[in-house]
């Protein structure tokens, strides 16, 4: 049974949906492809200001995702530091489901962003 | 907040009559049924005329009934008991890959000692693959095990064809009905069937007690050991109260098995009506009319079918993904895989099913309750877009 923090952000649930025109964005399967995951950034000076997500997948995966979209709005992304045990002290239920997976997806949005940063950047450079 | 239980395959709620039958033996008739005395002797007349109703429910003789703990036990002891008393005809046993997880966990129990088993192919909707059951079988093969009809998807299997290609080449054929029993005449004579497993609590029946029917002059080992309960084959004391309950229980399935398959059928063709009305992008499965008439498996595209099933339960209403899922995990129905739903889909299936007890007013709450969820899961789902696209992309194919 889910704990009750779970129930309550899987019933609410914060960052819920797409940011339009995305800054940095990327979706992610869990390996065995029963749970899937996206996150969509708009970044400012290196700053996520906003940060939603999107899901099929169990309320804990759910929950994760909110607690992980809550955690990294605000913060710089040269600073971010995500790793399983840190979420999950954040969510405050240490399930087992490994949640790798979201973070990867996590990491792989902000990697889109950096592409794309650096490209516009050496568009702007050459022109 | 109302609450409806639209979970009948798992367990369904113990009749009034059923109950009544039941508390006299608790308060009275309260022998051992192994005692000589006239306690015992009192409580051992009624396990007798127990397994007297029993029997005839499904064309058998009483001394070929065999009272056990739950289906599970009886599925247990089928599998383990029969292949180890029959360990000198062979060590191959053919199931299917869409049977109850007793019976799957018993098999695989018997690899680890020496036997093999191969698991048999089902069809989109749950149909073992006959065709290929000729191939499979070995000079080997001592027995051949196929569920009635599958707890899931409700499917059910053509148990005749399959005994008799069984016993062409003289295989053992046993058959879990646990979830049969109750919905359709069984004759195990007619339907040649050698070993079959039923249980009391689907069937509105006390929770806590199982059946194994055993046919005559076929072997098998006890996996419970004692005294001499259940002819020698079986210890424990019999549990006298939900034996005499599983009797009252069978009595009113089959009387009235008409009747309420018929209130059944109507209830589950009104809720898929009134569903598929409701929700878009929704897939029924295993539609064949050769099914239980309570179980309706539905795939919504795009939702987590544990997300939804939360969100039901929330809100009162009780569902399930199929007996192989637990919660807090991301696994997938064995079943749902087996009919060849694709891992990002199969996450998706619910199973609904209903009693006689429920009502069409209750249904028209639920779907109202259900489709709310699925919007709310669906507004955030990452993969429901996508899925839509492909599935308009293959029907204009």
């Amino acid at each position: 049974m889910y704990s009750n923090v779970v129930l309550e952000i899987f019933n609410n649930p914060k960052n819920a949906g797409r940011i339009s025109k995305p800054d940095g964005i990327a979706d992610n399967f869990n390996e065995d492809r029963t749970a899937h995951v996206e996150f969509s950034l708009r970044v400012d000076s290196g700053i996520i200001v906003d940060c939603k997500f999107r899901a099929q997948a169990n309320p804990y995966v759910i929950a994760i995702c909110s607690t992980m979209a809550n955690m990294v709005t605000g913060k710089m992304i040269s600073m971010l530091f995500l790793d399983q045990q840190n979420i999950k002290e954040n969510l405050g239920d240490n399930s087992d489901i490994d949640i790798t997976f979201c973070i990867d997806c996590m990491k792989m949005a902000i990697q889109d962003y950096i592409e794309k940063f650096e490209k516009a950047n050496k568009k702007k450079n050459e022109e | 907040m109302e609450k409806i239980y639209f979970d009948n395959a798992s367990t369904t709620s113990l009749n009034a009559e059923v109950l009544n039958a039941m508390l006299p033996v608790m308060t009275d008739s309260y022998g051992n049924s192994e005692s000589v005395h006239l306690f015992g002797r009192e409580a051992q007349n009624l396990v007798d005329s127990a397994r007297d109703i029993i029997a005839e429910t499904i064309n058998a003789k009483s001394n070929e009934i065999y009272f056990t703990g739950s289906g599970s036990e009886a599925n247990t002891w089928a599998i383990v008991g029969v292949a180890m008393a029959n360990r000198d005809k062979g060590n191959h046993i053919i199931t299917s890959k869409i049977e109850h997880v007793s019976v799957l966990n018993a098999c695989a129990y018997l690899e680890k000692n020496g036997f093999e088993v191969t698991y048999l192919d089902v069809d989109k909707n749950g149909f073992i693959r006959f065709d290929k059951l000729q191939d499979l079988i070995r000079s080997e093969t001592l027995m051949i095990a196929i569920m009635g009809a599958n707890n899931e998807i409700g499917t059910i299997q053509n148990i005749k064809a399959i005994a008799r290609t069984a016993h062409e080449k003289n295989i053992i054929f046993m058959t879990d009905a646990v979830q049969l029993y109750g919905h359709m005449e069984i004759d195990v004579q007619d339907m040649e069937i050698d070993v079959m497993t039923m249980s009391a609590h689907k069937l509105n029946g006390p929770k806590g007690v199982g059946c194994l029917y055993l046919k005559n002059g076929i072997k098998i080992d006890p996996i419970i050991f004692g005294g001499n309960q259940e002819r020698g084959k079986r210890g424990g004391t019999a549990n006298t109260p939900g034996i005499v309950g599983f009797a009252r229980a069978s009595e009113i399935a089959h009387s009235n098995m008409r009747i309420f398959n018929h209130k059944l059928k109507s209830l589950s063709d009104y809720f898929v009506a009134k569903l598929t009305e409701s929700v878009e992008n929704i897939i029924i499965n295993a539609e064949t009319r050769q099914k239980l008439p309570h179980i309706i498996s539905v795939t919504f595209v795009g939702v987590d079918g544990e997300s939804l099933m939360t969100k039901l339960d929330m809100n009162g209403i009780a569902v399930s993904m199929g007996s192989a899922c637990t919660s807090n995990s991301l696994k997938v129905s064995h079943v749902i895989s087996a009919i060849g739903i694709q891992a990002d889909n199969a996450r998706s299936t619910i199973r609904f099913s209903f009693s006689t007890s429920n009502t069409f007013e209750e249904i028209d709450k639920a779907i109202a309750i259900i489709k709310q969820a699925v919007d709310e899961l669906r507004a955030y789902s990452s993969t429901y877009s996508m899925k839509i696209r492909k599935r308009k992309g293959d029907r204009n194919v």
